[in-house]
């Protein structure tokens, strides 16, 4: 990977962890779904079958940091690194051969599209909640109120996702 | 043993992911055994924001001062009133004013921050109330920081009565709703209705006595229970909590140390 990738991705990294402590500190909803803007980050990695490992290692200390955030040990970190192996998978199917062998590419709207990008956001925004929000209540009994705070958490971070491409992309506009 | 270094090295993604995903799993479950929130680093960020925060929120606050005076010189009016009851009561007790840092409703096991710790008098097994009611009970004790067991938790009891009718109960959260919990063990010869207050017991010396925790929002009685499920409407909306009152009492080791004497001579 070369040092440029490294280092956007770094800002990337930086300005993701802001977004989410204002999200969290001035958009405050928790009865109803909490907004984890932080999987914006992973979704949008930019995406390398050979560094694999290290790509896991990453989501892990993200999810560690999201931990430490919201003082859950552990389920943060559980859901990134299935969120980044989840990812791996639908995109060694989506993405032609040429990809797939060793090629960085960064699976965001532009590289896949608004036909599907969305469907492949939705997927790991679904898989990544379900395992924060169940780990999390990790009670069977209160399962029915834990789908109602998937689907309203889902859906908050969902469209804060598409919204941040869309802003990308219109700055890309902009400048040309 | 070459082929298998080799094949371990085709699947070391899969092998990083399962190793990561344990490493994970046995985190959620250490921290099921040892649930606190007191890491400094994160208390600080907490606190730091917090600060930031409540800079937006001033004239919010002040509003709910202004209102909280008026209502603290009303009762003290009315306790002048009746000015014996007022020191049988409050004997030993003071109040510590305390901001929350940080604050969860989401798990079933929720936790505040408090900006008060062992420095300021806090010790494990305080109360914390608002003036709208219940709040939780102090945990653990930093020196700067302490956290409290949240009312929404899962395993917290509180002795509670019927305002009305003095009859004792439990108050005890279920999950779910942050807004609802039960009240426990009120027996079926009593008669309930919905809209009764329910206030803290004082028995347990966390608390003062008659500190409003709810009201009654439903009843049901089964044919052969022996006692009432009654779902509450907790007073406070521990969602917007901004500060709280830690109660200090200075009889509480001295009743505790002789309720504990009395239990272990039958025991």
């Amino acid at each position: 990977m070369s040092s440029n990738i490294i280092v956007s991705q770094m800002g990337n990294f930086l300005l993701y962890c802001l977004l989410q402590v204002a999200v969290t500190h001035f958009y405050d909803v928790p009865s109803v779904g909490v907004c984890l803007i932080y999987v914006a980050f992973l979704i949008l990695l930019p995406h390398t079958l050979t560094y694999l490992s290290t790509l896991l290692c990453i989501a892990f200390g993200t999810g560690l940091l999201a931990d430490l955030w919201f003082n859950s040990w552990g389920v943060h970190a559980f859901a990134s690194v299935l969120l980044v192996y989840t990812r791996s998978i639908f995109l060694s199917f989506i993405l032609p051969n040429t990809v797939r062998n060793g090629a960085v590419v960064e699976p965001s709207v532009l590289n896949l599209g608004w036909a599907l990008f969305p469907f492949f956001a939705f997927i790991l925004v679904v898989v990544h909640h379900t395992a924060v929000i169940l780990l999390d209540t990790n009670s069977p009994w209160l399962f029915l109120w834990a789908i109602r705070k998937i689907a309203a958490s889902t859906c908050l971070t969902y469209f804060m996702v598409l919204a941040i491409q869309m802003l990308m992309l219109m700055q890309l506009v902009m400048r040309r | 043993m070459r082929r298998l270094l080799q094949s371990f090295y085709d699947y070391r993604a899969l092998l990083v992911f399962c190793m990561l995903e344990l490493t994970s799993l046995s985190f959620v479950y250490y921290r099921e055994q040892h649930a606190s929130s007191s890491i400094i680093v994160v208390n600080r960020v907490h606190s730091f924001l917090d600060e930031m925060r409540r800079y937006f929120f001033l004239r919010k606050i002040n509003a709910q001062l202004l209102k909280d005076n008026a209502r603290m010189k009303l009762l003290l009016s009315e306790y002048a009133q009746r000015h014996e009851s007022y020191t049988r009561h409050r004997k030993g007790n003071s109040l510590l004013p305390a901001y929350v840092v940080n604050n969860s409703i989401i798990s079933t096991k929720n936790y505040l921050t408090l900006d008060r710790g062992s420095l300021h008098g806090v010790v494990p097994g305080m109360g914390v109330m608002t003036d709208e009611g219940v709040v939780g009970r102090v945990k653990h004790v930093s020196k700067h920081f302490s956290t409290v067991t949240s009312i929404l938790h899962t395993s917290m009891q509180i002795s509670a009565k019927l305002a009305e009718k003095q009859v004792l109960g439990t108050v005890q959260w279920r999950g779910g709703d942050p807004f609802k919990a039960q009240l426990l063990y009120v027996p079926r010869h009593v008669e309930v209705a919905v809209g009764d207050v329910i206030t803290t017991s004082g028995y347990h010396a966390s608390f003062l006595p008659d500190v409003p925790i709810g009201r009654i929002h439903s009843i049901v009685l089964n044919k052969e229970a022996l006692f009432y499920e009654i779902e509450l409407v907790l007073n406070v909306d521990l969602s917007k909590l901004q500060y709280v009152y830690i109660v200090k009492n200075s009889l509480k080791p001295e009743k505790d140390a002789l309720e504990d004497k009395t239990k272990k001579f039958y025991e």
